[in-house]
């Protein structure tokens, strides 16, 4: 097997919504992928289609090697699964859930379990409908970890959690991910901050579209914000170079991003595009920062033809 | 299967509270059915137990709708979001884990439960058994019905928009769209017995189909096309297919019964009636006829035979025009609506008597146990008018059933003494004498039957019409029949729809009475009544022969 997770021009629609369109995306194996984008960008989709919850309307795509469309009780003993919209079984306490899940899964590991709520403080005696959204997420986590899955899909985990609780469910992660079995995580967040201490992969999605996936140590190696000093009033050059992210200019200044940096050939560039530039500084950026840019150069060029 | 038994332990635990109040409302319900009569005789809460039996009755569908809506949707298969959906769980075997929990649950326990109530009351073993298959049907109906549209919404809301749009499809095809269902030909479901069984077979089958299928494919649009398949089979099943007891045609007079040949009908020429009317055609269409009706007597019988006209087949001549053929296949004639306790004409007061022993019967007799309303032609008035003349003679072929009453049970009348009559078993509570004869109290416990059967027919006089209670003195060759009775009843069920049999129990108060003008010639003192025994009189069918009629005139120009 090659990807624990493939697609190939997935596309589904909803009526006349497109809200995956031609996606094709490879999760590698052993990675913890973060596919993020705002709000409506086609990240739960996805998840659904990958999940068989949804049937693509054209394209294809494959979890642990088996078409997403045969997706069934085999697979699923390999996969965990917790999302926001997922509907628990609030009745239930943590331990019921835990009781409930463990007959479906060979491989339950019911010591495992019993350690990870322990580390995630989850309170088993409770039910579920008096707990918060964050232990609900906990016990739902607990459930989808306990029998070692290969590949755990999380579908906005963090979302409404507070900080406390995001990082308990942070740390029970990255628990499993520190142990000897291999496992990919595929994670969907609208929110960097989130899973930027848990992902080596970003996939970025908007309006249906990935616009980018890459391993996290080169997406920052190759974005730095620049910024450049002119001899009288700056003007942006014209065409600007197809790397340059939301370049603006102001007095004497002019500022952008830089998403192809190379170090040794970064001011000679700069340089050629703008024969009056001087005083050229570059900044690292942070993850956070890198999806900002993305997402406000995919919103600027959305009315161009969706051309970044 | 241990994933299945896993998963149904799982339904009763998340609905275990629900259960538990549904475990109680059908034990209190089996309560009131079994110790209400006996409250009853107190005056204070009579209002209060028959009010309270019908609210439990309600409760009992509300709560088998509730449960079931409940049970499918805590693991719904519409939607993206139940938690169930990315857990490794077979779709088939999810489907099968909520027909069994319904099953056992909403079908299995009340039927356990009423097994109990009717065993403990007292019925026959016949009634029990019909009593419990009753509740099989009635229950998973309701089940399955409620079932299917769980399996197309996510919220009960939306089963509620689903369930008034289901009652809105059954009723329309059970009433408007009957006649034209009635000509189509007969589903063929084997031997699926009553209609009753016939749409419950269709139903409960098709609502398995149709969770399989949703649990497996999720398709809501594919689920509801399924749904309205379902629905309408089954209505069709059990309309296009004719009640059981019409599908088997009545037997031949038996030997030794009476001669046929001697039997002779008669009917008045100047008592014919020419009537308008309006029937449904089986098109569906209100069309206008014209009726010719008259009463038909029958003569030469021995008197403890009846004879009731079953079907008829005439020739009318009128005028110049072809000859006019006409029948009605069963069920032609009905005996004219009589006052028990003032009029006797058209009641099978001598088959009775003869049935007691040859007992003369404590009412001034005027037996004429023959006279029956008839009628002997039906015409559409678009074929009416077309006649230069619509007078003529009439020959008729009529089928003519015979029966005969006929001892099923006598007891002593006394208190504490039971009794079992068609309408179920009758306990003596209390025997007193009235002004006017003697009235006895008694506590009933008994399956209405709401689908006719055979004995039912005698008469047609509705529902039990056809058995006769009456309190005899052997001794004095004296008998009372039943005149008159008030009662208070608790119904079991409100599906009398879904029922051919529905449980009753309650308290009636029975009077035989005598007229005063007999007071002179009979002594109903203590004597009487100590040696006098309960009656229960059914009728015997003895089987069907064909005679002859001749009308003399029939005039559909006259008609009103």
């Amino acid at each position: 097997m090659a990807h624990p997770i493939e697609t190939a021009g997935l596309s589904l629609r909803y009526g006349r919504t497109e809200a995956v369109r031609n996606l094709t995306m490879e999760v590698p194996a052993g990675s913890v992928y973060a596919l993020i984008g705002p709000n409506g960008a086609g990240k739960t989709t996805t998840i659904k289609a990958l999940m068989n919850l949804l049937r693509p309307s054209s394209g294809r795509a494959s979890v642990l090697g088996i078409d997403s469309r045969a997706v069934g009780p085999a697979v699923l003993q390999r996969i965990g699964h917790v999302s926001e919209n997922q509907e628990l079984p609030l009745w239930m306490t943590a331990s019921d859930l835990l009781a409930y899940c463990a007959p479906f899964y060979p491989s339950w590991d019911r010591a495992f379990a019993v350690s990870l709520a322990k580390q995630l403080a989850l309170p088993m005696d409770k039910p579920l409908k008096a707990c918060s959204r964050g232990t609900r997420m906990k016990a739902a986590l607990v459930a989808s970890l306990a029998y070692h899955p290969e590949l755990l899909v999380l579908d906005e985990p963090f979302a409404g959690l507070d900080a406390l609780v995001r990082e308990e469910f942070t740390q029970g992660i990255l628990e499993v991910a520190g142990g000897d079995r291999p496992w990919t995580v595929f994670i969907s967040s609208h929110d960097i901050d989130e899973v930027e201490r848990l992902a080596d992969w970003i996939g970025v999605i908007n309006e249906g579209r990935l616009e980018l996936a890459e391993p996290v140590p080169s997406l920052v190696a190759r974005f730095r914000r620049i910024e450049a000093a002119t001899e009288g009033d700056a003007a942006l050059p014209s065409p600007l170079p197809a790397s340059w992210l939301l370049a603006e200019s102001s007095g004497r200044t002019v500022r952008f991003v830089e998403s192809g940096f190379v170090e040794s050939e970064c001011r000679a560039r700069v340089r050629d595009a703008m024969p009056g530039a001087r005083d050229i500084s570059v900044t690292p950026m942070s993850l956070r920062e890198i999806f900002i840019v993305l997402a406000r150069a995919f919103r600027l060029a959305e009315p161009q033809g969706g051309a970044r | 299967m241990s994933v299945i038994s896993h998963l149904v332990r799982h339904d009763i635990r998340a609905l275990r509270l629900p259960l538990i109040a549904w475990l109680l409302l059908l034990l209190v319900q089996a309560a009131v059915m079994a110790f209400g009569p006996g409250l009853i005789d107190q005056e204070a809460p009579r209002a209060t137990i028959v009010t309270f039996a019908g609210f439990l009755a309600g409760a009992r569908l509300a709560f088998t709708v509730l449960l079931t809506v409940l049970l499918i949707q805590r693991d719904s298969p519409v939607g993206t979001t139940a938690f169930w959906l990315t857990r490794p769980i077979r779709p088939a075997a999810m489907a099968a884990g909520k027909v069994i929990s319904a099953a056992l649950l909403l079908v299995v326990a009340p039927t356990v439960v009423g097994w109990v109530l009717f065993t403990a009351l007292g019925l026959p073993q016949g009634d029990v058994l019909g009593g419990v298959w009753q509740l099989v049907i009635e229950q998973a109906m309701i089940v399955a019905l409620s079932a299917m549209g769980a399996a197309i919404t996510a919220t009960i809301p939306q089963f509620a928009v689903v369930a008034v749009a289901a009652v809105f499809i059954i009723g329309t095809l059970t009433s408007e769209a009957r006649p034209f269902i009635q000509q189509l030909p007969a589903l063929a479901l084997g031997g699926a017995g009553t209609p009753i069984g016939r749409w419950a077979l269709v139903t409960v089958l098709g609502t398995a189909a149709i969770l399989v299928y949703q649990y497996s494919r999720r398709r809501v649009v594919g689920a509801a096309v399924l749904v309205t398949g379902v629905l309408v089979v089954g209505v069709l099943s059990a309309l296009t297919g004719g009640s059981p007891f019409d599908a088997v045609p009545p037997a031949p007079l038996r030997a030794g019964i009476l001669d046929p040949a001697a039997v002779t009908l008669n009917v008045e020429p100047d008592a014919v009636r020419a009537e308008w009317g309006m029937t449904n055609t089986r098109q569906g269409r209100q069309t206008r006829y014209r009726h010719a009706g008259a009463i038909l007597r029958a003569s030469g019988a021995p008197p403890a035979v009846v004879l009731q006209p079953w079907s008829i087949a005439s020739t009318w001549q009128p005028g110049e025009a072809p000859a006019i053929q006409w029948q009605r296949q069963a069920r032609a004639a009905y005996r004219r609506s009589v006052q028990r306790d003032m009029d006797d004409d058209g009641q099978p007061l001598a088959s009775i008597a003869q049935a007691l022993g040859s007992v003369e019967l404590l009412r001034p007799v005027r037996s004429d146990p023959s006279a029956y309303h008839t009628t002997l032609l039906s015409l559409p008035e678009a074929e009416v008018s077309r006649l230069s003349s619509a007078q003529g003679p009439l020959d008729a072929a009529v089928t003519l059933r015979a029966w005969r009453y006929r001892i099923v049970e006598a007891i002593p009348l006394a208190a504490g003494n039971s009794v079992l009559a068609r309408m179920g078993r009758l306990t003596v509570l209390a025997v007193g004498r009235s002004r006017d004869g003697v009235q006895v109290d008694v506590r009933s416990v008994y399956l209405q039957r709401l689908m006719w059967t055979s004995i039912d027919l005698f008469g047609s006089g509705g529902v039990g019409s056809a058995e006769r209670l009456a309190i005899r003195n052997a001794s004095r060759k004296q008998a009372i029949l039943l005149g008159a009775e008030s009662s208070r009843q608790f119904q079991y069920s409100l599906m009398s729809g879904l029922s051919s049999l529905q449980l009753l129990t309650g308290v009636r108060r029975m009077r035989f009475v005598i007229p005063l003008s007999d007071e002179d010639r009979v002594r109903l003192d203590d004597a009487w009544l100590a040696g006098a025994e309960l009656v229960v009189l059914q009728p015997e069918d003895l089987g069907v022969f064909t005679r002859p009629l001749k009308v003399e005139w029939v005039n559909l120009e006259s008609a009103r």
